[in-house]
């Protein structure tokens, strides 16, 4: 599906959500990302919710779409429309406010439920430059994160920290999952792209067949 | 398998399967039915929906036709209405219903004939059709997309606007895939096979818009509808409940905003999808240049969404739902899940989900608040945001009113800041006076002091009168001579000056050489003229004073001596009288002087 064309005969094309609570520091990361700036009055961008950055891994050229998302409250419904067809996310909290985690929680857990292992993830604490107002405890935070099969790192926006480190660790999962789904969709060459998949249930497997049956059927009248 | 159900409803199986009872899956689009039974079920609808057009056609007075009619003309009046109060009508309308009779060929010669969005496209690319004119390359992407076409309008009256979608993304895939890896196209850059796909998307899907683009099949002209009802009951909401920062008062800004407003609108003209999409791109980066201007730096996506709902609801764009549609269904879908144009489309998805579900939660407002809105009860507030939506002239009319407005609070700012300057002002006069009135103060004690130099200066002339043979040596012993015991006190005083005099006590002078010693009774006599020049009218009174008196007291001096004397008084008393105005500095610079004079003394 989304893999044939992520990956192309010379490189991938992946696309990342930034998810979590406003102001824990989405649009801060992204910058510190692209543009290694901070607080700058001389960020070239007009915007910053939609960055691209381009790397090398392993003499393969990857795009990333970074994706900034709207963290309020009010917006979390829109997430499904936001994470479609996306390779990757990171979900940020705030290490000195706890409910930014509880958001986390459950944006992860919507994650898992609506995209499966389709998707690779990465927790992001943020802000660990003020690690004396520390709210979230790391053993929590890296416990729920092996929980979920998620990657979890502690960064600041603020003093560059991890935060390549971060990304290049989440291109590498997505790059492995990407080979993973090709030779998948070699093998089996099941009908051709899915889009607007909206998966219903998280057990996927036991809605997999009844998908499946499904197509034939339309592919079998036309 | 395109479920719409939200993810958290469980559902029983049985629920899940086909109305017909064929064993298969149903789904809710389907209204029910498994794709097989609903296609089936969908042909026997429409042939009768056909036979009532028909019918319309031959019988004039049928009265089915008639309800038909009336319900359709209603409904297009209704859209008419919407419509050409902002936008140019476009000539949709309902399509005549194509007869199975007519052919695709019939159909795609009616539609490439007289098109001039067509030969728009083809004027646009004009460069890429000649370069590959007469090739094999040209020879093959005509093939591809004669058959892509043909495809589609064979099957537009048989398959769900889905499977037509699926069949144009099919067709981008493979097209993409041969460009790649067909020998024909081995010797063409990737940038020229990139603008061949656009091409080839752009010139198919412009060819197909009035098959494809809100199809009757399809419940996309209702969703427009009722979108747009929604968003015009939702004509209250201003900038504020949303939670945007749009600064409404800065013309650079509100220019924005009508641009972003226009090209949103501009949307629904444009025919290829990507061409739609470059109306949302251009849009949404018109946000961004206003939150700029507002926020002070790069936008995020917190601040963007908001002000991209913003613009939706002012907007209202015709026919929204099925421009959205139209370009899920029949853009590239690479293009749509990477790049600029698929986040701001996503967005856009995102503000339309989001005016479609608003409550009064989202609002941030009270839900009797924001029932008495919606139902029309309480009219907002006539601000420039809500003015937006009801018509020009007042929209201007609030402008004005919020440019007088802060024209005014200018003003009241003006004239607070002018009350300060004056209060700054009195204040820096009382401060001046007190100022004045302290070295006021301060100059007696300088008075006296600088009093001592006349008598000194005088001393010293007399002096240095006397040193040098030849002039005037018995002046000054005769002075004291023939003073009375009150000149006695003053000559007294005057001795008492004299003996800090420089020049006085100067044995290396005077031991050394007469004609230096005489040199240097003229340089100090001069700084003694200097000094004297800056004397207080005050000073230049005492020393007249002092001078009449002894003038007074000697009349028994010598013609020659008394004439000389006057000389040098009047000397004396005529230079002050031309540096007066520097009074303060003059002190100062005698006050220098005899720094001077007594550092020079312990230097020696």
């Amino acid at each position: 599906m989304a893999t044939s064309i992520n990956s192309t005969a010379n490189g991938y094309n992946f696309k990342v959500v930034l998810l979590g609570e406003g102001c824990v520091g989405k649009t801060s990361i992204a910058l510190r990302y692209v543009e290694n700036k901070f607080n700058d009055r001389h960020i070239s961008t007009l915007q910053a919710s939609f960055l691209n950055k381009k790397l090398t891994v392993h003499g393969k050229k990857v795009n990333l779409a970074i994706w900034d998302t709207a963290g309020q409250e009010k917006f979390h419904a829109l997430g499904p429309i936001y994470y479609r067809m996306s390779n990757g996310a990171i979900i940020v909290y705030d290490v000195t406010d706890y409910d930014t985690f509880q958001r986390v929680i459950n944006w992860v857990t919507e994650l898992r439920k609506m995209l499966g292992s389709g998707i690779c993830l990465a927790i992001a604490g943020n802000k660990v430059d003020l690690e004396k107002d520390r709210r979230v405890y790391t053993e929590e935070a890296e416990e729920f994160a092996n929980k979920t099969g998620a990657m979890h790192f502690h960064i600041s926006a603020k003093l560059n920290e991890n935060i390549e480190e971060m990304f290049f660790q989440l291109t590498l999962r997505m790059i492995e999952h990407a080979d993973l789904m090709e030779q998948k969709s070699t093998l089996s060459r099941t009908s051709s792209i899915r889009r607007n998949v909206v998966v219903v249930e998280d057990e996927a497997e036991e809605t997999e067949p009844t998908k499946s049956s499904c197509c034939s059927g339309s592919s079998h009248t036309s | 398998m395109y479920s719409t159900k939200t993810p958290t409803l469980r559902i029983d199986e049985a629920d899940l399967k086909c109305k017909n009872g064929c064993g298969f899956y149903g789904n809710a689009e389907w209204e029910g039915y498994c794709s097989k039974c609903y296609r089936e079920y969908l042909q026997k609808q429409r042939s009768q929906t056909e036979c009532n057009v028909y019918g319309q056609v031959y019988d004039l007075a049928s009265s089915n036709k008639n309800n038909v009619q009336i319900s359709a003309h209603q409904k297009y009046e209704e859209k008419k209405v919407q419509q050409e109060k902002k936008y140019k009508l476009l000539n949709i309308s309902f399509r005549k219903p194509v007869t199975k009779v007519q052919g695709y060929q019939e159909l795609l010669y009616e539609l490439t004939k007289d098109n001039s969005d067509l030969e728009k496209v083809k004027a646009d690319n004009r460069d890429l059709i000649a370069m590959i004119a007469k090739t094999p390359v040209e020879r093959d992407v005509r093939k591809c997309m004669h058959s892509f076409i043909i495809e589609i309008l064979q099957n537009k009256d048989v398959k769900r606007i889905e499977e037509l979608s699926e069949i144009t993304q099919n067709f981008y895939q493979v097209f993409a895939k041969r460009l790649e890896n067909s020998a024909k196209y081995a010797d063409i850059t990737p940038e020229v096979k990139e603008k061949l796909l656009d091409y080839v998307e752009r010139y198919a899907m412009t060819l197909l818009y009035r098959i494809l683009f809100c199809p009757p099949f399809t419940n996309d002209e209702e969703k427009d509808l009722a979108i747009q009802k929604r968003i015009r009951q939702l004509n209250w909401v201003s900038g504020k409940n949303l939670e945007c920062r749009i600064h409404e008062t800065s013309s650079e800004v509100r220019e924005l905003v009508y641009t972003s407003i226009t090209d949103l609108l501009n949307m629904d003209s444009a025919k290829a999808p990507q061409e739609k999409l470059s109306c949302v791109i251009y849009c949404c980066r018109n946000i961004f240049l206003m939150l700029q201007q507002s926020v002070g730096g790069p936008a995020s996506a917190d601040e963007f969404l908001p002000a991209l709902i913003f613009i939706v609801l002012k907007a209202n764009p015709a026919r929204l739902k099925s421009n959205i549609n139209f370009i899920t269904r029949f853009c590239n879908a690479s293009r749509l899940m990477t790049g600029e144009g698929g986040y701001y489309f996503t967005n856009l998805c995102c503000a339309v989900s989001f005016i479609e579900n608003l409550t009064a939660e989202s609002l941030n407002m009270d839900e009797k608040d924001f029932n008495a809105y919606m139902s029309g009860e309480r009219v907002p507030a006539n601000t420039w945001e809500s003015a937006l939506m009801i018509c020009e002239s007042l929209h201007l009319m609030c402008e004005d009113i919020t440019l007088l407005d802060e024209m005014k609070a200018k003003t009241t700012e003006i004239m607070t800041e002018a009350l300060n300057l004056k209060e700054k002002m009195l204040q820096f006069q009382e401060e001046m006076k007190s100022e004045v009135n302290t070295v006021l103060d301060r100059t007696p004690l300088l008075i006296t002091h600088s009093q001592r130099l006349p008598t000194n200066l005088d001393c010293e002339d007399i002096e240095s009168y006397q040193l040098p043979p030849p002039i005037i040596p018995q002046v000054c012993p005769t002075t004291i001579n023939n003073s009375t015991p009150q000149n006695d006190m003053r000559t007294s005083l005057i001795e008492d000056c004299i003996t800090p005099s420089p020049t006085f006590d100067f044995p290396s002078f005077i031991g050394d050489d007469s004609f230096d010693v005489s040199k240097a009774e003229d340089e100090t006599s001069l700084i003694s003229l200097d000094t004297q020049s800056d004397f207080d009218t005050q000073q230049d009174k005492s020393t007249n004073e002092l001078l009449v008196s002894t003038h007074l007291n000697l009349p028994c001096s010598t013609e020659s001596e008394q004439e000389d004397y006057h000389g040098f008084t009047v000397q004396g008393s005529n230079i002050p009288t031309i540096p007066c105005s520097t009074g303060d500095l003059s002190l100062n610079t005698t006050e220098m002087d005899c720094e001077n004079y007594t550092s020079y003394f312990h230097n020696t």
